[in-house]
């Protein structure tokens, strides 16, 4: 057990590694803010569990307590800040863009408070709405 | 951890950190920014694990949490702010 930790913790490291790869990548490349929050609320808060994982091999528990605290803040807030964001965007009728998009929410967002900021620059709030107005299904 | 494992990972998460700084010149909309700005701190939280891991010392990681609790409510205060031009 002892002489295979630091073998151990390489791969937990490495896994982890490649994991934040995938998801840092997808973040900057998907089309829409609702499927970069697929890569970053998933892929990158794994791949630092597994490194908060990988630290156990230490043997210190000053270093493995205060990483357990860490993944299990993060468990707890990472779930709930994607679900802020995701929901922002959806107010602020951010346009979702990649290919066969399908929005199945049975409402439309609220409307905005009247000093609302645009969701960034006026051609994607207009394309948003343009593409709610068309693949929203009519409410009964 | 081995010596090589802990300098090849953090020079590369360096290079990740780097990248993200990049999409975050390039994103279109505020809440892209503000979702960048939070993978942003959580990497910088896993180079803060990863730097304790390699040198045995808990102090990076007291910093950690500071990060990732931070990072959490600047989030959620951010992106109501911006969606209900209010916070409660």
């Amino acid at each position: 057990m002892t002489a295979a930790a630091p073998w151990v913790a390489d791969a937990l490291v490495v896994l982890g590694l490649l994991v934040m790869t995938a998801g840092v990548y997808g973040v900057v490349r998907m089309p829409d803010i609702y499927t970069k929050l697929h890569a970053a609320s998933k892929s990158v808060f794994l791949g630092v569990c597994s490194l908060a994982v990988a630290s156990f091999a230490s043997g210190d528990p000053a270093i493995f307590a205060r990483t357990t605290l860490i993944a299990i803040l993060l468990i707890l807030t990472t779930p709930v800040a994607s679900h802020a964001i995701g929901a922002a965007a959806f107010r602020l009728r951010e346009p979702m863009i990649s290919p066969d998009a399908i929005d199945e929410s049975e409402h439309l967002p609220r409307p905005l408070p009247a000093a609302a900021p645009s969701g960034g620059d006026g051609r994607a709030a207009a394309a948003g709405a343009r593409i709610s107005a068309r693949s929203r299904p009519a409410v009964k | 951890m081995h010596q090589a494992v802990f300098t090849v990972a953090f020079v590369w998460m360096t290079g990740l950190v780097a990248f993200l700084v990049w999409g975050l010149t390039r994103a279109r909309t505020v809440m892209t920014r503000i979702l960048i700005l939070d993978v942003l701190t959580l990497m910088l939280t896993a180079l803060l694990i990863l730097y304790a891991d390699a040198t045995r010392q808990s102090y990076y990681l007291d910093a950690a949490i500071a990060l990732a609790l931070l990072s959490f409510i600047g989030t959620i205060a951010a992106a109501r702010f911006q969606s209900e031009r209010r916070l409660f």
